[in-house]
């Protein structure tokens, strides 16, 4: 199984705030990263950093052997992205924007294609409105159906259960799953840490721009003593139990 | 009083933000940046409007024209409460479109404010810090003038008076109107017949912009007697020439009053959708319609190759948005409206000097992609971030914004090579103008695609007027478009000796060699991998 993305000491300042600090790590084929880590702790840089917009100061990120910095417009042909900030055509309809997305990425979808995933993740009832029109939930289906109609061997999926509910988020999570069975890797961020737990083959967890911690869930629960992955992530990222007794004490 | 202030002021500022960060514009010298101030936001229009007062308030002091003062006044009147008119709806509509479709409520609805609270903001805002109040402006300084008029010439005192008091009429209703328009913003954007109302409105709206001193001219140039019975029975503006006739005064005030109500409780309406805080679940307890059944719609889907998507989704995207498409369909009509004038004379034989004529048309009409092709891109609005997460370069995103803005140039094409076949009695011409302008507006539209692709920001970002040096755009715009008016008319004068009755076709060659090599130029300049 090859690498689907590396990235390699990658360094990335904004002024004088260092945001990724020498960060290395690989997402294999077959496999499903789960990145975690607190807010501003440069998740979304990262992310960004596969699809060539934001350029690293020093190291090198590859997509499927293509470097993302010199040949950005292959690495996002091969990247399925799903941004946290949801940014859609908002004018238009559910239709006009698949078919636009389909057209951009050269997708040969029919239009039973289309109808399937359009019932699956229950957009049809809304097919006569336009997107901006749409949930915050659904905004986050139609661009989830434009990525299962390109059926991207790399999955790049920032906050993707932001907004689903639970049966939504079961659809995602079979898809991800179905598609690295055939052979794509998946980096995923997701703040909901139960999900990250059932979802990951490995997870990463990164602080300040840095990676505090590496591996399957079952081996950093044991590492770190934990029952949840939840008391991994706060003991990583340096939460201290005084924060709680802040927390009592703020109306005494 | 220091709350509603306070909070009027925050929604001039939000509604400034919003509408600049979705059109580039903002209120005159309203910014996001600067504190919002009475003075600041009233002035620059107050300026424009007084001196269209007073450019028309003194045709009659001057004694322009053939008619008496009072006739002249009367017009005049009519002229200063149209522009007043215009200018209040313009206003009013613009700030509570914005506040619709931005949703600027919701975010109150969260606060402990009651909607007395919002709706004295909601006014202050509009009035004081959004330039609603500058629209009086338009009829002030004219009745002073009409005043002074009383004391030099042999003028009524009462046509003054009537325009102060139409005035504030026209003020009350044009300010119920734009809240009433205004408040469907949200409905504009689902609904294809709102949508091409609002198309025609705004299009109204940049014609009279554009081409006010014309209109003034125009109507003064053809009074007539018959014209006079026939405004006398007008709303608003009747009592200007009915004053002295009972029956039409009569007949005027009862349409103003009438209007005035319909508009009036329509914009009351209105303002409880605008303003309103309260869900509309507790104010209508009334038993909700279920649904029996889902309905099943099929769905539409075929990808189209690339250049084409792209264009059928700007077209999409255009269409959606009446403001910016008006902003279009303004250059194509203003064409078409230039020519005419030439459709009451008779057909005739074409003359060699004719040749100069119908170059400069090539250029005309070939410039219209370019003097559009930067809306095309502004229509992405904040789904321009989009684009940047795509596989496209540069220089492609370039060739489809200057392909999405050619139909456009085409649609006047035909119909003015229509109109000069037929004047002109030779059918040829009129292909020959079509087809100029078929293969030179690419070209142009590339150009000028390509300039402003040049512009845009390199990290994703919203597209909108903000996002490129509209001053640079502008100055680009016309030089290119005086340095074509010249090349066609100086090679129209040394073609035509030269080379006789085939001169239009070699004008035609040489525009063409022109405008590709720019176009191509400009096109190349970007370069070729380079990602959006």
């Amino acid at each position: 199984m090859g690498a689907v993305v590396q990235f390699e000491d990658v360094w990335k300042s904004f002024g004088s705030s260092a945001v990724i600090q020498g960060v290395s790590f690989t997402v294999n084929s077959g496999e499903i990263v789960v990145l975690l880590g607190p807010n501003g702790s440069g998740k979304s840089t990262l992310f960004k950093m596969t699809l060539g917009i934001i350029k690293p100061d020093r190291g090198q990120v590859l997509v499927e052997g293509v470097d993302a910095v010199a040949n950005p417009i292959e690495a996002r042909r091969r990247v399925g992205y799903m941004p946290e900030e949801l940014i859609v055509y908002e004018s238009l309809k559910i239709n006009e924007y698949l078919e636009f997305m389909s057209s951009v990425y050269g997708v040969q979808a029919d239009v039973l294609m289309v109808e399937k995933i359009i019932d699956l993740l229950g957009l049809r009832e809304y097919a006569g409105k336009f997107i901006g029109e749409l949930s915050h939930g659904t905004k986050r289906k139609v661009i989830l159906a434009s990525l299962m109609l390109r059926e991207p061997h790399v999955l790049v999926l920032d906050e993707v259960f932001s907004g689903l509910d639970p049966s939504s988020a079961r659809i995602v999570k079979t898809w991800v799953r179905e598609l690295v069975k055939r052979g794509a890797g998946a980096l995923i961020s997701t703040h909901v840490l139960p999900i990250a737990e059932a979802v990951a083959d490995r997870v990463l967890i990164i602080h300040r721009g840095r990676i505090v911690s590496e591996g399957k869930p079952s081996e950093l629960k044991e590492l770190f003593g934990a029952k949840e992955l939840e008391e991994v992530f706060l003991q990583v990222t340096g939460y201290s139990p005084e924060t709680e007794k802040v927390v009592r004490a703020l109306y005494e | 009083m220091q709350l509603e202030k306070e909070l009027a002021k925050i929604l001039a500022r939000e509604v400034a933000y919003r509408s600049y960060r979705r059109y580039g514009t903002q209120g005159l010298l309203i910014t996001r940046r600067v504190e919002p101030s009475v003075w600041r936001s009233n002035i620059l229009m107050a300026i424009i409007l007084s001196f269209i007062s007073i450019f028309t308030g003194l045709v009659p002091l001057l004694g322009v024209g053939r008619l008496n003062p009072n006739v002249a006044f009367a017009f005049s009147s009519v002229i200063m409460i149209f522009f007043e008119a215009l200018m209040a709806i313009f206003v009013v509509t613009s700030f509570t479109s914005v506040f619709m479709a931005e949703r600027i409520t919701e975010s109150l609805s969260i606060l402990p404010l009651t909607e007395k609270d919002v709706f004295k903001a909601y006014f202050r805002a509009l009035l004081l810090y959004w330039g609603g109040l500058a629209p009086i402006f338009a009829f002030i300084p004219g009745a002073i003038l009409g005043f002074v008029t009383t004391l030099y010439k042999h003028m009524t005192l009462v046509l003054p008076v009537l325009l102060c008091f139409a005035g504030f009429l026209i003020m009350l209703f044009s300010y119920s109107l734009g809240i009433a328009l205004g408040s469907y913003a949200r409905k504009v954007r689902k609904k294809v017949s709102l949508r091409a109302l609002s198309t025609i409105g705004w299009l109204i709206v940049f014609a009279f912009f554009y081409s006010w001193n014309y209109i003034v001219r125009y109507i003064l140039e053809n009074i007539t007697a018959e014209t006079v019975m026939w405004v006398s029975l007008l709303p608003f503006v009747g009592i200007f020439f009915g004053y002295e006739n009972s029956y039409m005064l009569l007949i005027s005030t009862a349409e103003t009053v009438i209007i005035l109500a319909i508009t009036l409780k329509w914009a009351i309406a209105r303002l409880k959708v605008i303003i309103g805080l309260t869900p509309i679940t507790l104010i209508t307890p009334a038993k909700l319609p279920v649904k029996e059944k889902v309905e099943v719609k099929a769905i539409k889907f075929k990808v189209k190759p690339a250049p084409l998507q792209f264009i059928i989704k700007d077209l999409t995207l255009l269409s959606r948005d009446p403001r910016r498409l008006a902003n279009i369909l303004y250059f194509v009509v203003i064409q078409i409206l230039a020519i005419l004038p030439v459709l009451t004379s008779e057909p005739r034989k074409w003359s060699m000097v004719d040749t100069m004529v119908s170059a400069l048309f090539i250029v005309m009409l070939s410039i219209l992609p370019g003097i559009t092709v930067d809306i095309i891109y502004y229509v992405e609005g904040e789904s321009a971030k989009v684009l940047y997460y795509m596989p496209i370069f540069r220089r492609k995103l370039a060739f489809y914004k200057a392909m999405s803005a050619v139909p456009f140039a085409l649609l006047s094409s035909l119909i003015i090579s229509a109109i000069i076949a037929y004047i002109s009695n030779n059918a040829t011409l009129g292909v020959l103008i079509f087809f100029a302008t078929l293969i030179c507006s690419p070209f142009i539209a590339l150009l000028f695609s390509s300039i402003t692709m040049h512009m845009l920001p390199e990290s994703p970002s919203a597209w909108s007027e903000a996002s490129v040096s509209r001053r640079l755009l502008t100055i680009v715009k016309l030089v290119v478009f005086i340095g074509l008016i010249i090349i066609a008319i100086v090679s129209s004068f040394l073609l035509i000796p030269i080379f006789g009755e085939i001169a239009p076709l070699v004008v035609l060659l040489a525009y063409l060699a022109i405008t590709s090599v720019a176009g191509t130029i400009a096109y190349l300049s970007i370069p070729k991998y380079k990602p959006l």
